[in-house]
């Protein structure tokens, strides 16, 4: 297990989220939108550039800019 | 038989089919007003059930709780102090665990809730299986499956309305586990100092435990309690760091996820929508999927209305005569028959006197100015409904995001954008659905630089009269020139701000529902409920507009019947701004018939091309343009100049009525001006340079 931020995670595996790079709106509304810590996440994609996308408790998708994605910590499931 | 009035406010987080359930409800009573000295539009309905009358308020749709955007602000605020008798809170049956966090926080504050747990026709297609009698037990308040497109359980909704109205139970404790102690310590004091605080008490402990302004202001009255109250916060956060917060929501989770292990089942059913989206996130197949199908989608709304650009592609395949029935056939040539046989008719029945050419000219063409619109707005909105209610909006947002990024923008500007290619006006209206507020505020200032169709029809007739210029060459011209202007003035926008050491919090951040055949209804309650209030407010003003201009050309500077338009009031005033078209080399006898028409494109953009033959007395726009003497480069310069300056009054009034800041709708109208008479300078001597 490697702990890393989420734009680094390859699309198609999974993670589980460890923390927020800074306390702002947008993390808050990460959040409350699902995606809190402790929560495992499945990267639906993630190419070079552009945003990703994710799968979060039981199939909700969500996209987010990579800019986000850089200030969540997480941790890399085998 | 005594009516008893139970007030109800509808709260949910964004996508859980808040909008759709509300509709249902209010079954066509909404009355539209503004939240007070707020931009964000509120919308009630009274209804009958029963012996009661109930009044339900759709509240913004919000995440969570906290105070940091304005819906929040706005939702929260008429929980805890306008104090609704029940607060309905909506669960998406689709996603209950991630979409339970608003009802759990709620549940927190009060108990006279009901659980709506929405759509669970297709839960149920899916495989969710709720046990709502289990959540009902556990949570103490009623737990009402509905489905607002199917219409099902909305009686046992309202049923259920009526029965939390009497409910008196505490609100909900949730375990927070080491936070517990804390919290306990600041309800105690807090308690101690203040019996009747306005706030529920533990969730404004919990709130001042995670640095929460608004609950802040609430226990600053405490006076010394609040001292201590501080401390107790300073030893939390010594424990805890920063992150209580994050704990807080942590927790709430934890309380969810242990509520569903007995109350949702899941039968797991083979995804195939993800295999479909996958084409839009394609960094090649995106902008070449997404281009086609908002091309296609445009063409038709275009062509339904006017025929362009169908009628030019059928023309160039040789099938002139389909053209012509097209065009003939189209919405706004139909519109425009009707009105001048009305015209005509009231003409010939009461003679040419003064009150029938009013009537005629000032306010039948005025409702023309917007019955013409109209057609247009509804059918782009009723195709971007069909795009959005499918999901394939987001997902469009999510391929072209890097290529917005690029400018400064962020995937969220592509639909405004886009849209505004049909017309500016739902262009503005649809930012709303912005997240970032400083990238809402850009938008409403790139949009009116987007070349609508009113200016088409105008570049159309432009090219079509000229004898020396190709018109093939106008329309590209001028479009390719309104792009490039909103790009500069994007990248000059946030390169300014960071300059500023603004910190830029343009971002994608997007729930993607979904994809899904569209629902006819849905569609249709969002275009009508998109447009119905606008048209109200710009139909009065247009039609002022209208009258105004109609007195203008019509009296004489001796406040007199003008015989001749070139007598009027409107021609003095032209003639008097003429010399500023000097430089773009329309400086005859006859320019200002230019800057008439210019005033009057102001109102509305077609209006350019009716009132230069209106004002001139001649009959056609080539005999116009030859007694203006408008030479080729400036028959280009003023296309650009009548393309890029600002777009109508209805756009105007759009901007103004999303920002409630009549600051941004100046700085709109000067930006547009200046760049417009800059560029077409600019293009005019690049012109005749080249054509010398």
């Amino acid at each position: 297990m490697s702990t890393t931020s989420l734009d680094l995670v390859k699309e198609g595996r999974r993670a589980v989220i460890r923390g927020f790079n800074g306390e702002c709106g947008w993390t808050r509304r990460l959040q409350c939108m699902g995606i809190t810590p402790g929560t495992e996440v499945e990267v639906l994609l993630n190419r070079k550039r552009g945003p990703l996308v994710l799968r979060v408790k039981n199939g909700t998708e969500i996209s987010i800019g990579r800019g986000l994605a850089r200030k969540i910590a997480v941790e890399v499931l085998e | 038989m005594v009516t008893k009035r139970v007030t109800v406010a509808i709260i949910g987080q964004p996508n859980v089919g808040k909008s759709t359930l509300f509709n249902v409800l209010a079954k066509q009573h909404v009355i539209v007003t503004n939240w007070p000295g707020k931009t964000v539009e509120r919308y009630e309905a009274r209804i009958k059930y029963k012996d009661h009358e109930i009044i339900l308020v759709d509240l913004p749709g919000i995440y969570g709780f906290s105070y940091l955007t304005l819906e929040e602000r706005i939702s929260r605020d008429y929980v805890l102090n306008e104090r609704p008798d029940v607060v309905v809170v909506l669960v998406d049956s689709l996603s209950p665990e991630r979409t339970m966090y608003l009802a759990v926080e709620l549940l927190e504050m009060r108990r006279n809730v009901v659980l709506a747990f929405t759509k669970v026709d297709e839960a149920h297609s899916r495989g969710v299986h709720i046990n709502f009698e289990l959540l009902e037990r556990e949570l103490e308040v009623p737990v009402v499956p509905v489905s607002a497109v199917k219409k099902i359980g909305i009686d046992y909704l309202l049923e259920a309305i009526v029965r939390a109205s009497r409910s008196s139970k505490k609100p909900l404790v949730v375990d927070y586990g080491e936070l517990n102690p804390f919290i306990d310590e600041v309800v105690a004091s807090a308690q101690k100092a203040a019996a009747n605080l306005k706030y529920p008490l533990r969730w404004a402990a919990i709130k001042f435990l995670e640095g929460d302004t608004g609950v802040e202001g609430e226990l600053e009255s405490l006076g010394d309690t609040y001292g201590y109250l501080e401390a107790i916060r300073v030893e939390a956060a010594k424990r805890f760091g920063a992150s209580i917060s994050s704990l807080v929501v942590k927790k709430r989770f934890e309380y969810i996820e242990a509520l569903a292990r007995n109350a949702i089942a899941r039968a797991t059913i083979p995804q195939h929508g993800v295999s479909l989206a996958k084409i839009f996130y394609n960094p090649y197949a995106a902008p070449l999927v997404s281009g086609a199908l908002l091309f296609s989608v445009f063409t038709a709304v275009f062509a339904i209305n006017t025929g362009y650009p169908l009628t030019a592609i059928l023309r160039s395949l040789g099938y002139n005569g389909v053209a012509e029935w097209l065009e003939e056939n189209s919405l706004s040539n139909l519109i425009g028959y009707w009105l001048s046989s009305l015209s005509g008719a009231i003409l010939r029945t009461f003679g040419e006197t003064l009150i029938s050419r009013f009537i005629v000219e000032a306010i039948i063409r005025g409702l023309a100015t917007l019955l013409l619109f109209l057609p247009l707005l509804l059918i782009a909105m009723v195709a971007l409904g069909a795009l959005d209610d499918s999901g394939i909006v987001p997902r469009i947002a999510v391929g072209m995001h890097a290529l917005f990024q690029k400018i400064g923008l962020s995937g969220h500007a592509m639909f405004p954008l886009i849209m505004s290619l049909g017309c500016n006006v739902p262009g503005v209206l649809i930012t709303r659905a912005v997240p970032s507020a400083t990238e809402r505020w850009r938008l409403m200032l790139l949009v009116p630089f987007m070349p609508c169709q009113a200016r088409l029809l105008v570049l159309l007739a432009v090219a079509g009269a000229s004898t020396s210029l190709p018109g093939a060459l106008l329309v590209p011209l001028a479009y390719l020139t309104a792009f490039s202007v909103v790009v500069v003035i994007s990248l000059a926008v946030s390169l300014l701000s960071r300059k500023r050491g603004e910190a830029t919090e343009i971002e994608l951040l997007l729930e993607l529902p979904p994809l899904h055949k569209p629902i006819p209804k849905v569609i249709w309650w969002f275009a009508w409920s998109n447009i119905k209030h606008f048209l109200a407010k710009a139909g009065t003003v247009i039609l002022l507009a209208n009258i105004i201009a109609w007195v203008l050309t019509n009296l004489n500077a001796g406040m007199g019947i003008a015989s001749e338009p070139s007598e009027s009031v409107a021609a003095f005033i032209s003639r008097g701004l003429a010399p500023i078209l000097a430089p773009l080399g329309v400086s005859g006898p006859n320019a200002w018939f230019i800057v008439f028409a210019l005033i009057m494109g102001f109102i509305a953009k077609e209006l350019f091309v009716s009132s230069l033959i209106g004002v001139s007395g001649l009959y056609t726009l080539r005999d116009v343009f030859k007694a203006v003497e408008l030479s080729p480069a400036s028959t280009v310069a003023i296309s650009l100049l009548v393309t890029l300056y600002v777009p109508c009054l209805a756009t105007l009034i759009a901007i103004y009525s999303e920002s409630k800041s009549l600051k941004l709708v100046i700085e709109v109208a000067l930006a547009m001006l200046v760049v417009a008479y800059a560029t077409s300078l600019v293009i005019y001597n690049a012109f005749s340079l080249m054509l010398q």
